[in-house]
């Protein structure tokens, strides 16, 4: 999936112009999971916005790809439980479905419980049933993971590698922590403030899918050593972390 | 429950003060009666004043405004929703709060002599106006990811099973604060332009000079004030038991 020469520019009230995306052009391959490393303030919930079709771009080509797009406050309804909440997103989903995509995210057992005061890592795990429900040709997740703490995070983490694996849907994630982004995607996608032209990225790989392995590798660290240089290049501001 | 514990104490504390000191110490007084006199009130006011038809109507018209506002915007909620979200319609429902609500008596006073019906329905309008109102703020709250996986779904189902329940709970938090200024301004209409209800009888009360009655009556609209907040909040907890 190509997305080339994305512009986007924000006229305040003050009738000032900042040029958020310049010409920003990157590609996602299919069946992946790709993470969108950039720290806060640099556009990536916009680009994401522009992506799932929520915000219009100035120019470029967004390849008008159906896109679904969660929140980094993931939007299950309250007055709907699990199941209510996926055949929101489409009724005609047939039973066998929507009994797999329960199973999918973990959450058998749990069909008639309602996400109204449950945990982030269990609205999380709704969204994405909903998501899948649609049939996306690519998910997209706005920094999910920031307000979790550590266990969920590593749970949500493992939860989209298995994703992957079983159904090669393709995943774009923006983060602004190096390693979710190592951990569990295949390409990074450096983005920085004022980024421009080609995203610059890098190809990881495990032979493990399972996340405490991953961190427990040498791989790991040897890609966080590599990766932390050129992620620091383009940190622009405090808010970029490394570690999880 | 320690609140309530609390003001269960300050209430038993204050009316054993209020005994001791108006039955005994100073029986005769310009301030408050004597406690067996408000007793015997308590027992006159029914036959002497027809409290319990008064009761009925006031009561009837402030909690029958508040059910069939909510009953009117639920059946028009489409069309409300649809009305609200193509026009700037919060800030034309915030004219309405700087129009002063006894002005508002006045007038519909003077123009329906009293009827009955036209308080019925002054009191429909209000709390119409007032509702509509939390629901354009509500509306202009909720952010467009929060509907993102329904972009592709009839725009009817989005205002109905998103948008609506989205803002119910804050609908109904206002009933609950919205009732007592609702009990005020129904009790002023009576006041001074019907020959009916609670006011009515509380400006007869006054005429006569009979503090019994008066403050009997106030506790009693104390009562029924908390009951319809108990009332409120039930139903509130059965069908919009989520945070808005």
């Amino acid at each position: 999936m190509k997305f080339e020469n994305i512009n986007k520019t924000f006229t305040y009230e003050n009738g000032l112009n900042v040029k958020l995306l310049d010409d920003i052009s990157f590609e996602v391959k299919e069946g992946e999971v790709t993470s969108l490393l950039a720290s806060t303030g640099s556009g990536k919930s916009t680009l994401l916005k522009i992506l799932s079709g929520l915000e219009l771009e100035d120019a470029g080509n967004r390849n008008e790809t159906k896109a679904c797009i969660i929140p980094s406050q993931p939007s299950s309804f309250p007055w709907m439980n699990v199941t209510e909440n996926i055949l929101f997103a489409n009724d005609k989903l047939d039973d066998q479905t929507q009994k797999k995509l329960v199973h999918l995210v973990g959450l058998e057992g749990y069909e008639n419980h309602y996400p109204n005061n449950k945990s982030l890592g269990f609205r999380f795990r709704i969204a994405i049933a909903r998501a899948l429900a649609v049939n996306p040709k690519i998910i997209l997740l706005d920094e999910p993971f920031a307000a979790m703490d550590q266990k969920t995070k590593l749970e949500m983490l493992q939860l989209i590698v298995d994703l992957n694996k079983e159904t090669k849907t393709t995943i774009l994630l923006a983060t602004s922590n190096l390693s979710e982004a190592l951990l569990v995607s295949q390409t990074i996608l450096f983005m920085k403030k004022g980024s421009t032209g080609n995203l610059p990225s890098e190809k990881v790989e495990y032979s493990s899918t399972n996340i405490s392995d991953r961190m427990n590798s040498s791989s790991y660290s040897e890609y966080l050593t590599s990766s932390e240089k050129l992620a620091k290049s383009f940190a622009t501001h405090q808010s970029f972390t490394i570690s999880l | 429950m320690n609140s309530s514990r609390n003001n269960f104490k300050i209430l038993s504390v204050l009316t054993f003060v209020y005994i001791i000191l108006f039955e005994f110490i100073l029986p005769i007084n310009k301030f408050l009666p004597k406690p067996t006199i408000l007793f015997e009130s308590f027992l006159h006011v029914w036959q002497d004043y027809s409290l319990l038809s008064g009761m009925l109507i006031t009561t009837g018209t402030i909690y029958f405004a508040i059910g069939f506002s909510l009953i009117l915007l639920w059946i028009f909620r489409v069309f409300i929703i649809k009305l609200f979200l193509s026009f700037q319609a919060l800030e034309v429902l915030q004219l309405f709060k700087s129009i002063p609500v006894f002005l508002l008596i006045l007038m519909t006073a003077f123009w329906f002599d009293g009827l009955e019906l036209a308080k019925i329905i002054f009191a429909i309008l209000i709390t119409f106006i007032s509702l509509s109102r939390v629901l354009a703020k509500e509306l202009s709250r909720i952010k467009p990811e929060y509907i993102a996986v329904g972009m592709n779904l009839n725009p009817q189902k989005i205002y109905s099973e998103v948008y609506w329940q989205a803002s119910l709970p804050s609908l109904l938090e206002l009933a609950i604060r919205f009732q007592r200024i609702l009990w005020l301004i129904i009790l002023t209409y009576e006041f001074v332009a019907t020959s009916f209800g609670m006011g009515t009888i509380m400006r007869l009360a006054l005429q006569y000079k009979d503090l019994g009655a008066i403050i009997v009556i106030g506790i009693i609209q104390a009562l029924l004030i908390w009951l319809g907040t108990v009332t409120i909040r039930f139903v509130k907890k059965k069908i919009a038991f989520w945070e808005s």
